[in-house]
């Protein structure tokens, strides 16, 4: 026995750097599957204490309980009361007609909206909510059925409940949307399972085709099966011993690092830091599956050791098994590649299964790339769609134009605008418009975008040149214009105070009383006012604020503020709509000084500041879905990098392997006259072969499985255009290439610097 | 004229104490045409020496020189292309390639060189080898005998100016060995090509015309065996 241990040390030794390289594999494997469990538990961790700490620690709340039969879920089986409150906002304390006992306090951050006050002392007369949670939360639904029935039973009529986030986090979710959640983890991490047990029992192939002599061998001197399995075990074991621990630690240290990455770059949409959690079990688990997964790997490859015939050693070829018919090849590939060819041929066919595992290694990891690359352009168009830039940085809706102006002088703002919004219709029913009014410096440079050259801003009147059409289905499309540069539109402006009411009036920008009287003085039924306006330019620009990619479903005249119709018609037929400030930088202060004034009475006064508004910093919130974004492509990226680290081992191992096998072959070709170069050509030409083979089949599967991302997505009828990742298929290709020939010239390097006859003389063939 | 002139060639292995002079010093001249025997106890230097001619193995020092070239000066192409044109060599245990057939391992050189291959040449060589009902066969799939019949024949077949072989019978039987020696006469008498065989067995080196006697790396004896039993002593160093 102790001889047989020897020999495996020295076999792990003698191959160091393939042993090395399966260690890299296991480690990574090991610690990818760790770290997406690790990041995903810590972001449902985090989301959990978030949610906590603003609304508490509670599956569901029952509400409006009278004070006599909280007791009845007190003593219930199915829940656990947190704690329960009087359902008022508030507790008023009169002095002596009550007392009040303090059972306790819970802590209330900034974010508590001021409801549930805290703990009372039950009484029968008052209401209570009373906030529980479920003894089993997998058994939600039955738990709920059943209290609300004691409830009722216990002659509470209407019964109210809210459950929060935490229950589902909690687990109390249906039972369709947990099967999804298990099975997209499930499968996310069986990919990864796969690709290692590829690379374990691809690495145990190597090394026991390597060795076939050795074990022949030593069965042919009376070595039993037994022992020899018993050798490829505790190969596998001495690689596991050292591979799993150390993917741990790899994978502990990398949620940490991506939890980290997730703080430093995002909060805001996030909402919540990314606490560090490291689920023991879960890990635990892993571990032994890891194990296991290993063992099952050396399973087959330890049978094929131990099955090795005394005449593999004896006979002075290796290749007992190989048949005549199997490597034939046509004359064709004698005529085209000469006698290069058709060894590299040979080659292919005679190790069939020594290059499917090549084969299949890069098609699954090109694959994987094509799919994972797929899901993030996805991802990314869906989260670029929120940044939609349109160019503003800080926006106000509503408010007043002194209000604008206000700030536009205090804070010397550069470069800004705003809109007036009309409830405009084309009469001439040609398409859907709407009037829309530009700030006059912003219009002069829209006009000038657009390709306007004349200097009569104040009647230019620039159509946008598409819209976006909403059908009856949720479906949309895209639609350009029927006008013509040079039409005259006639249009239609309805009276704002018939749709909003009279109070219009006070919320309203510009009061142009003379405007006014003369429409008050008009019969105040026809409140229609018609305009014609000429079509000067037809645009694809949008003005700052506008979104390129979006619109509702009018197409758009803009005309300056300048403009006479303005002039006539505003306060009754315009509004003011939003103000968007393009310079960076200045969100913050802009904010803080509407804060500090929104609720004083002389501003108020001085800017007639009844309508309310609302504000956005926009920069913040961009940067911060921009980091998001990051964030995600970080992410991916990453897991698709492991992926494909991983594949490289084994593409490596198998690859080295399978020349240095082959050195004493190729010492034989040169020593009947083989140059380098035409040794280098038939090299290249075998990796070409089965390079164009992996490509096919990776590539025709990554594009099944965005295809099939697209369906998914698109099942929605949401529009959603299909993708064809282009990129990474250029990159999978020229990776494969490079990867291949790189480890090729590799292990050639290693071959060449040999002396043709020591080669020659090796024993094994 | 001389095909092959050899001068102070030398080959070792290893350092300090472990230095083994596998060829020491070693010079002599084969004219063309010749068939010459090489023998000698086991690790005198033997198969060292024909490896370094067949430019499969570099010498420590000294020249080879073959056809008025001096191959140890050869880079690898050349040397490459030098082992496909001007020799053929048969090895001991016959390294065949084992994907190849019977016919491929043979044309093999010519394959490599993009020479034509003359069929009836190849048709009247496998005949002649024995091997006819063989030919699309794999190396694995043949006895020892026939194996080496195949490795004679992928060095004889490109018709190459020397041929080289590691006692090509040392796996056979006699008879089997009989028939290998008779090929490479037939090849020496037919094409006229140089042979230069080594081997242990002395009822093979009679077939020679000159038998060099291998010890410790160094020639000790040379001798010129006439059809008429003359001999020519030579000196060695
Ligand atoms: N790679 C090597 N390293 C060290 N010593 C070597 C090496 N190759 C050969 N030798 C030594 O060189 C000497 C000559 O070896 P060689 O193979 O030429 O002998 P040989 O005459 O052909 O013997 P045999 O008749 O047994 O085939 C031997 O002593 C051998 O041990
Ligand atoms: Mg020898």
């Amino acid at each position: 026995m102790k001889i047989l241990t020897k020999l495996n040390r020295i076999n792990l030794r003698q191959n160091r750097a393939r042993t090395i390289v399966t260690i890299i594999g296991v480690v990574l494997s090991v610690a990818l599957i760790l770290s997406v469990i690790g990041v995903a538990t810590s972001f449902l961790n985090s989301l959990r204490l978030r949610e906590i700490e603003e609304y508490g620690d509670y599956h569901i709340v029952y509400r409006d309980v009278p004070g006599n039969l909280v007791s009845v879920i007190e003593e219930s089986k199915y829940a656990n009361i947190q704690y329960y409150s009087d359902h008022i906002d508030y507790i008023v304390l009169e002095d002596g007609t009550k007392d009040y006992y303090v059972a306790g306090l819970f802590p209330r951050n900034s974010y508590t909206p001021i409801t549930d006050a805290g703990m009372l002392r039950r009484d029968e007369e008052h209401l209570y909510n009373v906030f529980i949670k479920y003894r089993n939360p997998h058994d939600y639904s039955h738990s709920e059925k059943m209290l609300t029935r004691e409830l009722r039973d216990a002659g509470m009529d209407e019964i109210e409940t809210r459950s929060t986030l935490i229950a589902t986090l909690d687990g109390c979710v249906p039972e369709t949307t947990r099967i999804l959640l298990w099975s997209l983890s499930v499968l996310a991490i069986g990919t990864l399972a796969i690709a290692s047990a590829f690379v374990i029992r691809n690495s145990f192939n190597i090394s026991i085709t390597e060795r076939e002599r050795q074990f022949g061998m030593l069965s042919s001197i009376g070595a039993r099966p037994r022992q020899i399995r018993g050798m490829v075990y505790r190969e596998a074991f001495s690689i596991g011993a050292v591979a799993i621990p150390a993917g741990i630690i790899l994978g502990v240290i990398a949620t940490l690092i991506v939890c980290v990455i997730i703080n430093k770059l995002d909060t805001y949409v996030l909402g919540f830091s990314m606490s560090f959690y490291i689920p023991v079990g879960g890990y635990f688990l892993i571990t032994i599956i890891g194990a296991i997964i290993i063992f099952l790997s050396a399973a087959s490859p330890a049978i094929v050791a131990s099955r090795v015939s005394p005449i593999a050693a004896l006979r002075n070829e290796k290749d007992i098994k190989i048949k005549a018919k199997k490597v034939r090849t046509s004359k064709l590939t004698q005529k085209i590649w000469g006698i290069g060819g058709v060894i590299a041929a040979k080659n292919l066919k005679r190790s069939r299964k020594k290059y499917h595992t090549t084969i299949i290694s890069i098609a699954l990891s090109v694959s994987v790339f094509i799919g994972v690359s797929t899901l993030i352009s996805y991802g990314y168009k869906d989260i670029a769609f929120l940044i939609d830039d349109i160019g503003s940085n800080f926006m106000i809706l509503g408010g007043t134009k002194e209000l604008y102006e206000d700030i536009i002088e205090r804070f010397n703002v550069k470069e800004y605008a705003y809109f007036y919004e009309s409830a405009s219709s084309s009469a001439d029913k040609r398409e859907p418009l709407r009037l829309v009014a530009i700030s006059k410096d912003e219009f002069v440079r829209f006009a000038k975008k657009a390709g306007y050259r004349g200097d009569d801003y104040a009647n230019v009147a620039i159509l946008r040149d598409y819209y976006i059409e909403y059908h009856g289905n949720g479906s949309t499309s895209f639609k350009r214009t029927n006008y013509k540069v040079g039409d005259t539109v006639k249009l239609t402006l309805d009276d704002l105070r018939r749709i909003f009411g009279p109070q219009i009036e006070n919320w309203n920008l510009d009061h142009n009383e003379e405007n006014e009287e003369k429409t008050n003085s008009g019969s105040s039924k026809s409140n229609v006012k018609t305009v014609e306006l000429e079509v000067t330019l037809i645009t694809e620009e949008v003005p700052l604020g506008v979104s390129k990619k979006t619109s509702d479903g009018k197409g758009t005249l803009y005309i300056s503020e300048e403009n006479k119709i303005l002039k006539d018609a505003s306060g009754i037929y315009f509004m003011i709509r939003d103000f968007h400030v393009a310079d960076s930088g200045l969100g913050e202060q802009i904010g803080k000084y509407l804060d500090k004034n929104r609720d004083r009475k002389q501003y108020k006064d001085e800017f007639g500041n009844d309508a309310d508004y609302y504000y956005q910093n926009v920069e913040i919130v961009y940067t911060s879905i921009r980091n998001l974004l990051l964030t995600f492509e970080i992410l991916s990226y990453g897991f698709i990098a492991i992926v494909s680290l991983i594949g490289i081992t084994n593409i490596f191992n198998t690859i080295t392997t399978n020349i240095a096998l082959r050195a004493k072959e190729f010492a034989v070709l040169k020593s009947v006259g083989m140059t380098e170069k035409e040794f280098g050509r038939m090299i290249r030409l075998e990796s070409a072969m089965y390079i164009t083979r992996a490509l096919l089949i990776g590539l025709s599967i990554g594009l099944l499985m965005s295809y099939g991302i697209y369906k998914l997505l698109d099942a929605g009828g949401a529009g959603i255009e299909l993708i064809i990742p282009w990129y990474a298929i250029v990159i999978s290709i020229l990776a494969v290439v490079i990867l291949v020939a790189g480890t090729m010239r590799y292990s050639m390097r290693q071959i060449r610097k040999q002396n043709i006859i020591e080669t020659i003389r090796k024993e094994s063939f | 004229m001389s095909i092959l002139e050899v001068r102070n060639l030398s080959k070792s292995y290893g350092k300090g104490d472990n230095l083994v002079k596998a060829v020491d010093d070693v010079s002599f001249t084969v004219e063309e045409g010749d068939f010459v025997a090489i023998i000698g106890a086991s690790g005198s230097g033997k198969s060292t020496l024909l490896h370094m001619i067949g430019g499969v193995d570099n010498p420590s020092s000294g020249e080879i020189i073959v056809d008025g070239e001096d191959i140890t000066k050869y880079n690898s192409d050349k040397l490459a292309i030098f082992r496909r044109e001007k020799v053929g060599i048969i090895y001991q245990f016959y390294n065949l390639i084992p994907i190849l057939t019977v016919q491929e391992n043979i044309t093999l050189p010519c394959d490599l060189a993009k020479k034509e291959i003359n069929q009836d040449y190849l048709k009247e060589l496998i005949e002649m080898l024995g091997l006819s009902d063989r030919v699309k066969h794999l190396p694995n799939q043949l006895s020892g005998g026939q194996q080496q019949r195949v490795a004679i024949g992928r060095a004889l077949f490109g018709q190459p100016k020397i041929i080289l072989a590691d006692e090509p019978t040392g796996n056979l039987d006699k008879k089997a060995g009989d028939e290998i020696v008779k090929l490479l006469e037939v090849a020496h008498a037919k094409y006229r090509q140089t042979i230069i065989i080594v081997t242990h067995d002395i009822s093979i080196a009679q077939h020679a015309q000159r038998i060099i006697t291998f010890e410790d790396g160094k020639i000790i004896k040379d001798e010129r065996r006439e059809e008429h039993e003359d001999s020519d002593e030579a000196q060695s160093h």
